[in-house]
């Protein structure tokens, strides 16, 4: 019954035979394809397994290159002017977002400011890695992580900022979103301050999120420290003069400038220009704006280039400066075109051509060196040749070749007209006379450091020697004659001091008509202070003035006092003439140094100064309270409250003057520093056991 | 004596190691495919396990005569879910391959494997004929197969119908059919193939062939499946990477590593090896349970030992095949070690039936 009824019966000795064939075919057919299975494992694991292995690796093992963090820039006294903190970049991996896209792009899209289409577009694409917003506020970020969107993520980079705002601005330049300096001292010195790329080993999972492997190296990969030779106090005091300068007597287009110099060691103290330029708001500047006029700009200097007329007729022996010159009633003509003074003079004598400072003098003074000997005379002063100073942009400045030069050519060329230099060329050559004839190299660098250390030195570097002490000297002596009584800058005189200098007042050339405008002028003052042994070689540049006078005397004079006097007052030089008596001073009256009774109590220099007390007028900002914040929340807490910032050391914020809910005006708020206690190890858990066995 | 009795008496005792350390494997490998992301897959693995043993004692005691009988109307159900699905099923990667049950998901196409083993059984059992068959007399058994063959390419899963084809294919080499039937059932099938080609692939699966031809042409897409597992199983070489050590496991560039592809995730961690070692396994019990067919008590045991020896080397072959990039992406499970109830309660199934004609062949 049932199934076994239907048994085939034992009879049927053929099919079980047949049978049997069939299920050793069967066997067969298994066996084969388990081998064809096995061997294709063979040829897999062990034939190919080296080379798979290794196009495994290359997936999951990528190497990820990230810019190490910016080196701060800090002035001569260690006073931070450029600054990295850490900060968020909001990135995704479009392949995880997948479907999502659209509504990640729809909440996003106000909180980073960042359109819709082009988030839209950024997330659809067909990579692992996007960035949507790079470096973004503390409080955006946070808003961000809190959504938890599927495959958006957060990366630590670091943001550039400048403490100070826009002091030493165009200076400074800034850097670009990748770390790269863009303009100013970070371009140039983009080399140490961006330091080694860091190329990090990671691990990558399928969903391309980067695990790392190694911790964030710090220490030798991180851009240098660069110590500036600017002196953060002067540079602020020479922005404050040129601001006030720019408000008062320059109302349209015009720019202003100015260069402080060592001119002992070369030292740039102060690169000031106004327009002001913040570097942490470059979206909102101009080009202009950041465009460093002491030597992106070369013009015609006017009859500051004197000095080095003069100073070359001296070096040639063609004159002396008791000789005589019959400055013609202030017209000479030559050839076709007269030269004039603005004041007529009769006999000068060549220091009086100086003080005076008359164009016919000069011209004739060139007029017995001859082109061939003005032309070398100034070439070794510096001029048509760049200083070298660690700066992008630097113009040469034009001194043609004398071969070419017409005999007005030579008369314009001996009072500053008909060729061009700059700023920086310029109190390059007055340092020369300010230390006894050395042509300096301009330092911008004091020195790299890494981690406190020294790591790069940049000497001094005296120059040659361009002409003799002792001439050096005697030109010093004449250009102490003009802001004395009678000079054409009497009010460049810096109380207590002995100022040497020259005042330019040259024409511009008319874009439009080709030749010089009768209203546009480029008013000029450089001086050595304190006469007696210089500490300072500065230049002030003020173009397009309008307003009463536009004599460089009386325009640029005044901003240079300002700056030469808070100058040497914040670097304690104590005042060589007694104080009164700078103007009533006659020449040859010696006032040494020594003499002067120990001066007035030296008033230090406004800086953006902390408030210690609470405004009272109601109208300040309320200060927030940053203790425990890092650095970053601290800079995006005081930008969103307009609050100007001092900070001090690193680490976590541990005090803070004024304190919290304090009223203050623009004075601002020093912070202070410390690091945190601890420092959690960075470790990343989930790729731990990979990691052990990938080593 | 009860069939307990039985069990207990006659167990046969290679056939359960061998079913004991495929699941030990399956488990242990799916918690090194899983443990990256969530342990649920393990737990419910682990209650599949045990239900699906309940099933293997089930079938393996109940009374042979019993499934004779009802081969037909099991056949029947399997055939209603099958249709059930294609109306009110779920669609899992744009394929609508599962029933909702009592808040379970379930694949009939997987149980369907063993129904139709049984169906056909059942039927070349009561043929009497035992002279070469014709082509008329495969007609019915081949209906029996292309029913489901039909309902499943509808759903569209390609694997599987190849799969139930070829388990027919494997059974009716047992028969004895004519040399001109089976020069006759190749034609057709040539014939055919143009037709299916046009008429029953569907883009996706058409482009997984054409990637199957050339794996480089879009490693990023259709590719991409292949691809990474043919990295992984190639990147464990002699010895593999070690247990929980698989690089392209644990990082997820395995796909479905713990259905279709749990073999590349054995194969990175144990390398070749271990990979030999896990296909004796198999290949042991395949082997098994042809020496039951030969030695079955008639033709319905043998016909069904065929069937399922056969059901485990076509997913063992297809599944290994896939993940080394032998043949195409298709989606078949790796019988024990997959995840996934409906394949493991079809696996302890089939396991059962044949330790039922086991423990049975010697007691008439």
């Amino acid at each position: 019954m049932g199934v076994a009824g239907r048994t085939p019966g034992a009879g049927e000795a053929s099919a079980q035979r047949w049978l049997r064939w069939r299920v050793g075919l069967f066997v067969l057919v298994l066996l084969l394809g388990f081998a064809l299975v096995v061997r294709r494992s063979f040829q897999l694991q062990v034939r190919d397994g080296a080379r798979l292995k290794e196009l495994a690796a290359q997936q999951y093992l990528k190497y990820i290159e990230l810019p190490a963090r910016r080196g701060p820039i800090f002035d001569r006294h260690g006073a931070p002017l450029a600054v990295s903190v850490e900060v968020d970049s909001i990135c995704a991996n479009p392949r995880q977002v997948g479907a999502a896209a659209r509504e990640v792009a729809t909440q996003l899209s106000p909180l980073l400011g960042v359109g819709r289409g082009e988030l839209l577009g950024r997330l659809r694409s067909r990579r692992f890695f996007v960035w949507l917003k790079r470096r973004v506020t503390s409080e955006v970020a946070g808003r961000v992580r809190a959504l938890q969107l599927p495959g958006v993520f957060l990366q630590r980079e670091s943001r550039r900022f400048y403490p100070n705002g826009a002091l030493a601005g165009a200076l400074l330049g800034f850097s670009g979103v990748d770390g790269r300096g863009l303009e100013g001292v970070e371009r140039s010195l983009d080399r140490w301050l961006r330091g080694s790329v860091m190329r990090v080993r990671a691990l990558r999972d399928a969903l391309g999120r980067s695990v790392l492997d190694q911790a964030l190296g710090e220490g030798e990969r991180q851009g240098q420290q660069v110590v500036l030779t600017i002196d953060k106090l002067i540079q602020h005091e020479a922005e404050q003069a040129l601001a006030e300068a720019q408000r008062n007597v320059v109302p349209g287009s015009g720019w202003t400038a100015a260069v402080v110099m060592d001119p002992w060691t070369g030292d740039i103290l102060a690169l000031a220009g106004t327009p002001a330029f913040d570097p942490n708001r470059v979206a909102q500047a101009r080009p202009s704006d950041w465009r460093i006029r002491a030597l992106a700009d070369a013009f015609e200097p006017g009859s500051t280039l004197k000095l080095f007329t003069v100073m070359s007729a001296l070096v040639t022996g063609v004159t002396n400066e008791r000789q005589l010159i019959d400055c013609e009633n202030g017209s000479w003509r030559i050839g076709r075109r007269v030269i004039h003074d603005h004041k007529p003079h009769g006999l000068l004598s060549v220091a009086d051509v100086v003080k005076k400072s008359s164009n016919i003098g000069v011209s004739k003074l060139a007029f017995r060196m001859g082109k061939q000997r003005l032309n070398e005379g100034l070439r070794r002063f510096g001029f048509a040749q760049r200083t070298g100073l660690l700066l992008p942009g630097e113009r040469a400045g034009v001194l043609h070749d004398p071969a070419h030069w017409s005999d007005v050519a030579l008369a314009n060329i001996a009072f500053g007209q008909g060729m061009t230099a700059t700023m920086v060329q310029l109190v390059r050559a007055l340092a020369a006379i300010g230390n006894g004839g050395h042509l300096v190299v301009p330092r911008l660098v004091l020195q790299t450091m890494r981690e406190g250390a020294a790591a790069t030195e940049v000497p001094p570097l005296r120059g040659e020697t361009v002409v003799e002490e002792d001439l050096a000297r005697r030109m010093l002596a004449m250009m102490r004659g003009v802001t004395e009584d009678g000079g054409t800058a009497e009010a460049a005189a810096v109380e207590g001091y002995s100022v040497a200098g020259k005042t330019g007042t040259a024409q511009m050339v008319d874009p439009a008509t080709g030749t010089y405008s009768t209203t546009k002028w480029l008013s000029s003052f450089m001086g050595l202070v304190p006469a007696t042994r210089p500490r300072l070689a500065i230049i002030v540049v003020i173009k397009e003035p309008a307003g009463p006078s536009h004599f460089g005397g009386e325009v640029a004079g005044p901003v240079f006092k300002r700056i030469a006097g808070q100058a040497l007052r914040h670097l304690g030089v104590a005042p060589d003439l007694p104080v009164g008596e700078a103007l009533a001073r006659r020449p040859g009256g010696r006032t040494p140094a020594a003499s002067v009774p120990p001066s007035a109590p030296v008033e230090p220099p406004a800086l953006p100064q902390v408030a210690d007390e609470v405004s009272d007028d109601g109208h300040g900002l309320e200060v927030p309270d940053f203790r425990g914040l890092g650095m970053a929340e601290v800079i995006d807490r005081a930008r969103a409250a307009g609050l100007a910032l001092r900070l001090i050391g690193s680490g976590v914020a541990v005090s803070q003057r004024p304190s919290p809910g304090a009223l203050v005006g623009t004075t601002g708020c020093a912070v202070t520093f410390e690091p945190p206690p601890w420092r959690a190890p960075q470790r990343v858990a989930r790729a731990g056991a990979v990691l052990a066995a990938t080593r | 004596m009860t069939g307990w009795g039985k069990l207990r008496a006659h167990f046969d005792w290679p056939l359960g190691i061998c079913m004991v350390v495929l699941v030990t494997v399956g488990l242990a490998n799916l918690y090194s495919a899983t443990a990256t992301t969530t342990l649920t897959l393990v737990r419910q693995q682990l209650g599949w396990l045990v239900l699906g043993f309940g099933v293997f004692l089930v079938t393996a005691t109940l009374d042979y005569r019993l499934f004779y009988r009802l081969a037909y109307p099991l056949y029947g159900a399997g055939l209603l879910a099958l249709l059930l699905v294609l109306l009110v099923g779920k669609s899992v990667n744009a394929s609508q391959r599962w029933l909702e049950l009592f808040g379970f998901a379930i694949q009939p196409s997987e149980p369907m494997k063993v129904l139709l083993i049984l169906a056909l059984a059942k039927y070349l059992h009561d043929d009497p004929t035992v002279e070469e068959r014709t082509l008329r007399h495969v007609l019915i058994p081949f209906l029996l197969v292309l029913a489901p063959v039909v309902l499943v390419l509808r759903q569209p899963d390609l694997g599987t119908a190849l799969l139930i084809l070829l388990l027919f294919v494997s059974i009716m080499l047992l028969t004895k059919l004519r040399l001109r039937a089976v020069l006759t059932l190749l034609l057709a099938v040539i014939a055919a193939s143009p037709l299916i080609w046009s008429y029953v692939l569907r883009d996706y699966q058409k482009r997984r062939i054409y990637t199957f031809l050339d794996p480089s042409s879009d490693p990023g897409g259709s590719g991409w499946h292949s691809r990474q597992s043919i990295l992984a199983v190639g990147s464990g070489g002699w010895t593999g990477k070690g247990y929980l050590q698989g690089t392209q496991n644990r990082l997820h560039f395995l796909p479905e590593r713990w259905t279709d592809f749990p073999f590349a995730v054995w194969a990175e961690e144990w390398g070749f090896l271990g990979s030999v070692a896990l296909l004796a396994v198999y290949v042991v019990l395949v082997l098994l349970a042809v020496r039951l067919a030969s030695q079955a008590r008639d033709r319905f045991g043998a016909v069904l030992c065929v069937g399922v020896a056969a059901l485990l080397f076509w997913h063992t072959v297809f599944s290994i095949g896939m993940v080394t990039g032998t043949i195409p992406v298709v989606g078949v499970t790796l019988p024990f070690v997959s995840y996934g109830g409906s394949s493991m309660m079809t696996t302890m199934c089939a396991t059962g039936l044949l330790m039922n004609a086991s423990v049975r062949r010697s007691s008439y």
